[in-house]
């Protein structure tokens, strides 16, 4: 998985490209850890991903709760089999999802 | 109840990378766990109080058996613990789909289609499974296969069917899992759960209940307070003076001496464990007053 950066101020774009699952979601989690700090604008764009798993969904949510307290996180271009995912295990209710 | 969850505990010691796996999907079996109530508001808990009282219920079966569980064993009943009942969660287009593969007709109505998710939710959780294993991380196929068969194994399924539960179900090469056992685990544990920990009077408005038969599943459950679990026997804690709801208690005691003569008979001749608790009693005494 590649994960492109780019931020402007308080406002951070993480675009991911591969497969966010059990191998690679430990990668998102450190650059989130490393970057979030200072952070009221998080944006997921998800145009590149192809997969999304179980230790995916764990990081998201740990943004998510981060989030919540110093600002907002989206996730933008969520293909049709992710949204599946989202829909499926009830994450959609958790995460502000975009197209 | 005293909680000790030595088998996720012991999981991350042997298998960090396994007991990871695991602990990923805890979040989406709570959720999806949640959704029963959508189609049951007034059944038996079936969410994660409910994975947390099976956890419990499996360390006190397995006591000290626990060093002869490999990881892979493990691994697979905290899978098994957490996915059971996830067929009572599925989404409204995954139960159409489901149920064209278990061939049963389409329900009438929303009632119906509630009481065939209950009636068939072992099935649909191992159809879940079959679809989302990749999703939820399993390391390979066979590893769903052997979640999904402890899975349906909790209910209606012949553990002693040696094709459906081989006794060394080959996960890995060279790696297996007691397959018999870790199905007989969840079933006798799923079974054990009836007291009224697991459904806390505050928790349901039994009164209003609409249905005369939840109200009298519910005081039912409400009279047993306790199940114990001596090293030979199971002891069933419970009070009523209403006639009617002590008849239901014995029905439901003999129910679960019968379920845990099966499981104990699977672990005694397809595995190399046992099941030491050999019958079910019924005390039915009168709780002692306790000062506030």
């Amino acid at each position: 998985m590649t994960i492109t950066k780019n931020q402007n101020g308080s406002h951070l774009d993480l675009a991911l490209e591969g497969r966010l699952d059990t191998t690679t979601a430990p990668q998102l989690e450190a650059e989130l850890k490393q970057s979030v700090d200072g952070v009221t604008e998080l944006a997921l764009d998800f145009a590149g991903l192809e997969y999304l798993s179980s230790a995916g969904l764990r990081v998201l949510l740990s943004a998510q709760k981060v989030m919540n307290k110093q600002g907002s996180m989206v996730i933008k271009n969520v293909n049709e089999t992710i949204m599946e995912i989202f829909e499926v295990t009830g994450f959609a209710d958790i995460l502000t999802i975009e197209g | 109840m005293e909680q000790d969850y030595g088998i996720e505990r012991r999981l991350a010691r042997c298998a960090p990378e396994l007991h990871s796996r695991y602990r990923d999907c805890v979040v989406i079996s709570q959720k999806m766990l949640s959704r029963y109530v959508n189609y049951f508001p007034d059944f038996t808990d079936h969410t994660v109080l409910h994975t947390l009282d099976i956890l419990e219920l499996c360390n006190q079966l397995i006591g000290s058996q626990i060093e002869k569980l490999t990881a892979e064993d493990l691994y697979v009943l905290l899978m098994g613990a957490l996915f059971h009942d996830v067929g009572m969660g599925v989404s409204v287009s995954d139960f159409e789909q489901f149920r064209e593969v278990l061939g049963f007709p389409e329900p009438a109505d929303d009632n119906a289609r509630a009481w065939a998710v209950r009636d068939h939710h072992q099935e649909l959780s191992g159809l879940y499974l079959e679809k989302y294993w990749r999703m939820l991380d399993l390391p390979n196929e066979a590893y769903a296969k052997a979640v999904i068969q402890v899975c349906r194994g909790h209910r209606k399924t012949d553990l002693l069917d040696e094709k459906n539960y081989p006794p060394q179900f080959e996960v890995e090469p060279g790696k297996t899992v007691s397959l018999p056992y870790l199905a007989a685990l969840i079933c006798l544990a799923d079974e054990l759960d009836i007291s009224a920990e697991r459904n806390v009077s505050f928790l349901y408005d039994v009164e209003k209940m609409p249905s005369a038969r939840d109200r009298r599943e519910f005081r039912k459950h409400m009279a047993i307070r306790r199940v114990e679990l001596t090293p030979d026997r199971v002891v069933v804690h419970a009070w009523t003076d209403d006639p009617e709801i002590r008849g239901g208690i014995q029905d439901l005691t003999a129910k679960l001496r019968d379920k845990l003569l099966m499981c104990r008979r699977v672990a005694a001749e397809r595995s190399s464990f046992v099941i030491t608790q050999a019958d079910v009693v019924l005390r039915m005494e009168k709780a002692k007053e306790t000062e506030p």
